[in-house]
């Protein structure tokens, strides 16, 4: 009845091989259907890879295109900071960018004219991933980045290491991470612009043992400077006094924005000098642009020195700027005899800081100090107190109603 | 049919499978090429629809919250949420170490204005370190007045505007994190920007949240007019989302925003326990994906799904003792005006310093571990102790030799000073926290009285030197 599959190779018409035969057949057909289809499934996977690929690049492109151009806004605009980060973020992604690198010196070099700082580049964040390492070879590496004065590293080592085993060598890890942490805290406030985060570090090294005197000096020179900061702007004359105490004690103590200490002290004698001839007092106003003169000249600057002179003195005279020539050392000889005393060894007071310095440096700020105590003035004795903003008005008759649906608990 | 059956088997054989193998590929070629186009395009597809659910988000949050249009660059999406991959500055969390996440909410009247771009309204930091099992919340008042990195000094609110209103690379997140890093020292991991819609159907899944209304206050559901002004009555109950949102919103009390951040803290907490006391975890996590893409438009954060999840895993396991909670409040703030007129809140750096260090430096791996008081830790470290007697009384030297290896120091030597000092000092040269604590205790020393000159080679680890104002005044028995 059925002619056999095969033909002249005639095998025996059993039912079951004829069967097997077509089974067979139809397997191999249909693997290699599959494999055409898997193979059709990875090319596609792939090109679709490639695709995406593309489009990510030019994405990245367009980005990286508008935020050059954004930029060079910046710079245009005298935002040198914003225009150095854009920059960073550029080179990150794409090292050859054209323009970006030159661009990126061109906005450092604008940024240290305007502000006299020295530019800490931002380091890249590695990814922390959990170290598998023995925990002899963890101590053992922790222990040489000690002596490398690895500070950072070694405390990440220290703390992979406990999170591994924290009994191990506790007593060493203990004063392996006092050390690194008081060392990572005034590196990071005499070094990196990172003021809050070296106060933190100390306050941290505080929690194992006492500080001694080269960590407090910095813990209170950061805190001078963060009070100065808080009056940024809004209370000068208290600015004055905390950043002249800095300036005259570490003239180049920089925050992470890249202003000086010196700078900063200079420009609050300046704002503190507007708000007096506000105010009318002009001979004082002088006393103030007088000390930020001194500091370093500009010609806005003379122009409100004269201005004020020509108030508070007789118009008939003639006003020669002040020139006192800045005596700052490149690199100050710091050495404080703090003041100051925390309530306890392991707790921070909240009395405001004092520093006594006696370092080499002249102080530059020829005006006694507005304010001669270190109180922080109370809320209640500023003279800008005010009540919380209530922005949106409280309406007199509100409606009472409860929730009309609570859900089931 | 029969007739192409019939005209096959009359083929031959050999003819008959060439067919076969030529029909076969034919096919597998065609179904391959419909499996290529299809992958191809689910990917692409995909890409897009990511793209485009993180473009919805802000237009989402243009439409809610007020903010731009525009995605920040570089943003990928996972699990439904917006991510964004550009937070370079902000250092990943390696799922053991302290995590610290910055939780913002945008100002709903900028929104209501019809502005560009949005301030932040909210920001709370929460933070949690597994190996204490100990976490924090630390509110943050919107009208600090901070230095904003980049830019000149301004209310702490003001850092998101900035970021998104001049597209920086991080955006309004990553300017907000900068500025909050920068403000208080601590770093801080990831960021989550949550709308109010994510937030009210949030709290909606969860079955709303118990709160205990101290006193009747006035709120504001969202909407606008006075129609939307309710009162909420004193007294235990479960508040819906919309509920929820308008208590922590409301800033109509005595206390204004100090008030108001309590009452955020207290829905977060409540959240938290609304989530435990019906072990709705387990439900929560299992549904993570859905839930996530059900509130993606309304969550923009640097957080991957898997740590959000680890992390809500490991807060279920934070007792509640172990929540430290913080508001910067009008103790630790001076009432100011800035220069151009607004309202502010001058912070008192020293107050916050013993805030923050409340928070997020009372526990963890970064704290002592050697057990015991000071001087069974003195004890335990075994520092090499050199004492040398600067004293004009003689033999002080062994004597406080011979006492303190009775209290179980490592007294290496002792000797007598060349010159006289009249303080007594310790100087220290490697590091020996307790043993330094316990001889600056016993002798009063201050931190002016201590150096600390990494030397790893010098025999001597600590070295007191004594001076007249111990010799004339010790209780040595």
């Amino acid at each position: 009845m059925n002619k056999p599959l095969f033909g002249k190779w005639h095998i025996p018409r059993i039912a079951f091989f004829k069967q097997t035969n077509h089974v067979i057949l139809s397997v191999v057909c249909l693997i290699i259907i599959l494999v055409g289809i898997l193979l059709g499934v990875i090319l596609g996977y792939s090109n679709g890879l490639s695709t995406i690929k593309q489009l990510e690049k030019i994405a990245l492109t367009t980005s990286l295109g508008e935020q050059f151009v954004l930029a060079e806004q910046d710079l245009a605009a005298g935002r040198y900071q914003v225009a150095q980060q854009r920059y960073v973020y550029i080179l990150e992604r794409d090292a050859n960018f054209p323009g970006a690198a030159e661009k990126l010196v061109e906005a450092l070099k604008a940024s240290n004219l305007s502000n006299q700082i020295v530019i800490i580049l931002p380091t890249p964040t590695l990814t922390p991933t959990p170290d598998l390492r023995p925990i002899e070879e963890l101590y053992s590496e922790a222990v040489n980045l000690i002596n490398q004065r690895d500070w950072q590293k070694a405390v990440d080592t220290f703390t992979s290491l406990r999170k591994s085993d924290p009994n191990y060598q506790v007593s060493k890890v203990d004063g392996f991470l006092y050390l690194a942490l008081r060392n990572m805290g005034i590196e990071k406030i005499m070094n990196k612009g990172d003021l809050e985060g070296g106060i933190y570090d100390l306050a941290l090294a505080e929690k194992f043992g006492p500080l001694d005197t080269e960590a407090n000096s910095s813990q209170n020179l950061a805190r001078m400077y963060m009070y100065g900061l808080s009056f940024w702007e809004v209370l000068p004359e208290q600015a004055v006094y905390y950043f002249g105490q800095v300036a005259a004690a570490a003239p180049y103590l920089q925050d992470s924005s890249g202003w000086i200490a010196r700078n900063r002290y200079r420009s609050a004698l300046i704002q503190y000098g507007d708000q007096l001839a506000v105010k009318d007092k002009w001979c004082q106003a002088v006393s103030q642009y007088s000390s930020a003169w001194a500091i370093q000249e500009d010609n806005s600057l003379q122009e409100k020195i004269k201005k004020a002179n020509d108030i508070c003195t007789p118009p008939t005279e003639t006003f020669v700027p002040i020139t006192i020539t800045p005596t700052l050392t490149e690199t100050p000889i710091i050495f404080f005899t703090p003041t100051w005393q925390p309530a306890s060894p392991t707790q921070t007071s909240t009395q405001a800081p004092t520093i006594a310095a006696t370092t080499q440096i002249p102080p530059t700020n020829t005006v006694p100090p507005v304010i001669p105590t270190t109180e922080i003035p109370s809320p209640t004795s500023t003279p800008s107190q005010e009540q919380i903003p209530t922005e949106t008005p409280v309406p007199t008759q509100p409606v009472v109603e409860e929730p009309s649906e609570t859900p089931s608990s | 049919m029969q007739n192409i059956k019939g005209f096959f088997t009359q083929l031959k054989v050999s003819t008959r499978i060439l067919i076969i193998i030529l029909v076969t590929l034919v096919m597998s070629w065609m179904a391959g090429t419909i499996a290529f186009w299809g992958a191809k395009n689910i990917m692409i597809y995909q890409y897009q629809k990511r793209s485009t659910s993180k473009g919805e988000g802000y237009l989402t949050n243009e439409s809610e919250g007020g903010a731009n249009g525009t995605a920040a660059i570089g943003e990928i999406s996972t699990g439904g949420m917006t991510i964004d991959s550009n937070a370079i500055s902000l250092t990943p969390w390696d799922g053991a170490s302290r995590v610290t996440v910055l939780v913002l909410g945008l100002d709903y009247r900028d929104w209501e204005e019809g502005k560009d771009y949005s301030r932040s309204d909210t920001m709370i930091l929460l933070t949690l370190d597994p190996f204490t099992k100990s976490a924090g919340i630390l509110s943050i008042p919107r009208d600090l007045w901070v230095a904003i990195p980049g830019y000149q000094h301004g209310k702490i609110n003001t850092a998101y505007y900035l970021g998104e209103a001049h597209k920086l690379p991080e955006g309004g997140p990553g300017l907000a994190v900068d500025t909050v890093e920068t403000f208080l020292g601590v770093p801080i991991n990831y960021y989550a920007q949550i709308d109010f819609g994510a937030f009210i159907k949030f709290i909606d899944e969860i079955g709303g949240v118990k709160i205990d209304v101290p006193q009747e206050i006035t709120v504001d559901l969202l909407g606008s007019g006075s129609a939307t002004k309710k009162k909420l009555k004193p007294g235990v109950q479960v508040l819906p989302g919309e509920w929820a949102l308008a208590y922590a919103r409301a800033r109509y009390t005595e206390g204004g925003d100090f008030d108001r951040a309590a009452r955020q803290q207290q829905v977060i907490l409540a959240i938290r326990d609304r989530i435990l006391s019906f072990d709705l975890l387990p439900s929560l996590i299992a549904k993570a994906p859905t839930l996530y893409q059900e509130l993606a438009s309304g969550i923009h954060t640097n957080l991957p799904l898997d740590d959000a999840l680890k992390l809500s895993v490991l807060a279920s396991q934070v007792p509640k003792e172990n929540i430290y909670q913080g508001i910067i409040d009008e103790k630790m703030v001076i009432f100011g005006t800035s220069p151009d007129g607004l309202s502010i809140l001058i912070p008192v750096p020293d107050k916050i310093h013993l805030l923050r260090n409340e928070i997020f430096a009372s526990s963890g791996v970064l704290n002592p571990l050697t057990p015991g008081d000071n001087q069974q830790q003195m004890a335990a470290e075994g520092a090499r102790v050199s004492i040398i007697n600067g004293s004009s009384q003689t033999n002080l030297g062994e004597r406080m030799a011979q006492y303190f290896s009775g209290l179980g120091a490592n007294v290496i030597d002792f000797s007598e000073a060349t010159q006289t000092a009249s303080n007594t000092k310790i100087n220290i040269y490697t590091g020996r926290p307790f043993a330094l604590r316990y001889f600056a205790d016993y002798f009063h020393i201050g931190e002016n009285r201590i150096t600390l000159e990494y030397q790893p080679d010098n025999p001597a680890e600590i070295e007191i030197i004594i001076g007249d104002d111990w010799a004339s005044s010790n209780s040595l028995p």
